[in-house]
């Protein structure tokens, strides 16, 4: 294993055990009012299986993160330069265009008639892919309208 | 009973020969082959975007297109894998390795004919398995009580788990975990408490399984799509005159060992088509009288996988139909369509709705057919449509995929979720778990939680409520030894490599 990939995974590692915190800090939350009023009891109170889940989630990635340490993972590590050359990376940069873009169509999904943003949001990531030219505009007008047709015309889907 | 029992077959395959339905078919394995076979996109992504379609039309309709949709997109996958060395779904990773050769050979269209037919006799071997075995298990589990249910959970996670990582099952588990935590969210059960929502009104009614599923699958596909930069160089087809019959006569048994063998890893809670196709290989290369010459273009190495992974479809869905737990990915997508369609897979389905079964055996059994004629006409067509470039295609699969996942209910949320489950899924593609285990535990979360605190109030928190019945000591049985069994399997490994 390269040890980006262990700095990852002890960096992943740390995430469970941090999710495993906050989900028995917010299960006690709601449950430790309701033991007290008496609607549930200590064994039927709806945070025993997330608090239960947690603890065996923290104790499994113990071994995670022991073993992404063996292999050379480090926190310091992740701000290396190595790190920072990953983060400039194709694969880094189609990661945040897909996100991006998704964020943004989801955005305007609502705002707009379906056609137009599903064909603003095809032109977008055409034109982030480099590929935008007349025939791909093309296809996303027909490609949208199509969709509009399938599912709101034959499959009575109601679409923006 | 069984008179009974073939009269409703009949009935339903007449059903399913109707003009609409044929028609429904055609089209769910003509999106299932092209689906299967385009790289970066498989049967999980295929189900779960063409389920919101599926909506509009009645029960027998959408199972009938969605099921073909399936066995197309396992027949489809070793079209690319053949051709152009890439597989188009994981379980036609098995079926380059002599597939390919073959058709560097020029022989690509005897390969793709072998596969065809034994994608065809795999699909109608493991839906045989289905039928005898699916009332059997379905007895057996509507004496299940809540300790049971607490159980079956568990080992589904635990099994899932371990044999997506066999050399560290820790890393299927965490992801076991991570679907039960996202499966805690919403309206407790018990209690109708809304729990771990963080005051966001969208999650009050939990974790929408096909937006999810379609996030975890979907997204990090099209990265990966997205970032295959490899020229595709399509091999030439060659003629199609490999007598396959013959070939059929001749490796009957095997087939028939490599289809049970197909049934046995697909019915596995979670493990699915992919393992069986490697299973399958390797069987038939350890069996082979000439074993040195796999790998090199030999017509069993396509044969092999091809039986079991279609066999394993017919194995993922006896799971599912009759104790509610997916056997594979797509059956697991195919499980929230049918609740989506008002079913309820579990023990009580097949009473509830005794119909189901030979419905889902009559569209197979024409599914396979279809398999035969539907991929013979698809083949030539398959070579020109792998010059579209991703770069074109996969903006609109992720027009699809919003679509898709806003289509289940009408619902701007699901987007989000949708979007966080991509995330969630790369996430774990990077740190290479599988993702697999999270789905069973998004679905089975609220089985073992709501089961769990049952059995812990009746028996006013007394452990041995999980541990009085038979049928909960077999299970506990079966999960000690899917827990011990990979430290087992690599004690003897290491043992046979220091004898050598």
């Amino acid at each position: 294993m390269d040890r980006q990939k262990a700095n990852f995974q002890l960096a992943f590692g740390i995430i469970l055990v941090l999710i495993a915190v906050v989900t028995v800090a917010e299960s006690l939350r709601f449950s430790l009012p309701m033991i007290r009023r008496g609607v549930a009891s200590m064994y039927d109170f709806p945070g025993l299986v997330p608090i239960v889940a947690s603890v065996i989630l923290s104790a499994l990635a113990a071994p995670f993160m022991v073993m992404a340490a063996k292999q050379g993972g480090s926190l310091q590590n992740l701000f290396s330069k190595e790190s920072k050359a990953l983060l400039a990376s194709d694969e880094t940069r189609i990661v945040c265009l897909v996100f991006g873009l998704l964020i943004a169509y989801r955005t305007i999904f609502n705002l707009i008639p379906y056609v137009l943003s599903t064909t603003a949001f095809l032109l977008m990531f055409y034109l982030a892919l480099g590929v935008l030219s007349v025939r791909t505009g093309l296809l996303a007008a027909a490609v949208s309208g199509m969709f509009f047709v399938l599912f709101q015309l034959v499959f009575k889907i109601s679409l923006p | 009973m069984i008179g009974e029992y073939f009269v409703t077959f009949l009935q339903q395959t007449v059903g399913v020969l109707t003009p609409v339905n044929l028609f429904l078919m055609v089209v769910g394995m003509v999106l299932g082959v092209l689906i299967g076979a385009l790289p970066g996109l498989n049967a999980t992504l295929g189900i779960a975007l063409l389920t919101p379609i599926t909506f509009s039309v009645p029960t027998d309709n959408a199972l009938s297109v969605l099921l073909s949709l399936y066995i197309g997109v396992m027949f489809g996958g070793s079209i690319s894998a053949i051709l152009i060395n890439i597989p188009g779904t994981g379980s036609a990773a098995a079926t380059l390795i002599d597939g390919y050769p073959l058709a560097k050979k020029g022989l690509g269209a005897n390969a793709i004919m072998v596969s065809r037919w034994a994608s065809a006799i795999g699909t109608l071997l493991g839906v045989l398995f289905l039928l005898i075995f699916a009332p059997v298990l379905s007895l057996i589990a509507v004496n299940f009580g809540s300790a049971e249910y607490f159980w079956l959970g568990i080992m589904g996670i635990l099994v899932c788990g371990s044999y997506s990582d066999p050399k560290a099952p820790y890393r299927g588990w965490i992801a076991g975990i991570l679907g039960l935590l996202f499966s805690f969210i919403g309206i407790d059960d018990i209690h109708a408490y809304p729990r771990l929502t963080f005051g966001l009104s969208g999650l009050y009614t939990g974790v929408e399984l096909i937006p999810a599923l379609i996030g975890i699958f979907g997204i990090p596909t099209l990265i990966s799509a997205l970032n295959i930069r490899k020229e595709l160089v399509t091999e030439n087809l060659g003629n199609q005159d490999f007598k396959i019959l013959g070939f059929i006569r001749k490796n009957i048994l095997h087939i028939f060992r490599w289809a049970v063998i197909g049934v046995g890893i697909g019915a596995l809670p979670g493990v699915g088509e992919n393992v069986a196709a490697f299973m399958g290989y390797s069987d038939a290369k350890k069996r082979h009288p000439d074993r040195e010459r796999f790998g090199t273009g030999e017509y069993a190495g396509v044969a092999a996988p091809e039986t079991a992974n279609n066999a394993a479809v017919g194995g993922a869905i006896l799971p599912m139909l009759t104790l509610g737990i997916p056997g594979s990915p797509p059956a697991a997508v195919l499980m929230g369509a049918l609740m989506l369609h008002g079913l309820k897979p579990g023990p009580l389905l097949l009473s509830n709705n005794p119909e189901i079964l030979p419905q889902i055996v009559a569209i197979f059994f024409v599914g396979t057919l279809l398999t035969i004629l539907v991929g013979s006409v698809m083949t030539r067509p398959m070579v020109a449509i792998f010059k579209v470039r991703n770069h074109i295609l996969m903006p609109i699969v992720a027009a699809l995929i919003v679509l898709g996942a806003f289509a289940t209910r009408s619902s701007d949320f699901d987007i989000w979720t949708v979007i966080f489950f991509g995330f969630v899924g790369y996430v774990l593609q990077k740190v290479e778990i599988n993702p697999t285990p999270l789905v069973l535990g998004l679905i089975l979360g609220r089985i073992i939680d709501a089961n769990m605190r049952r059995v812990l109030v009746i028996h006013s928190g007394k452990l041995i409520g999980f541990f009085e019945r038979p049928i909960s000591m077999v299970l506990v049985a079966l999960i000690i030894l899917s827990l011990i069994s990979p430290f087992i399997d690599a004690a003897k490994k290491r043992r046979k490599g220091n004898e050598v």
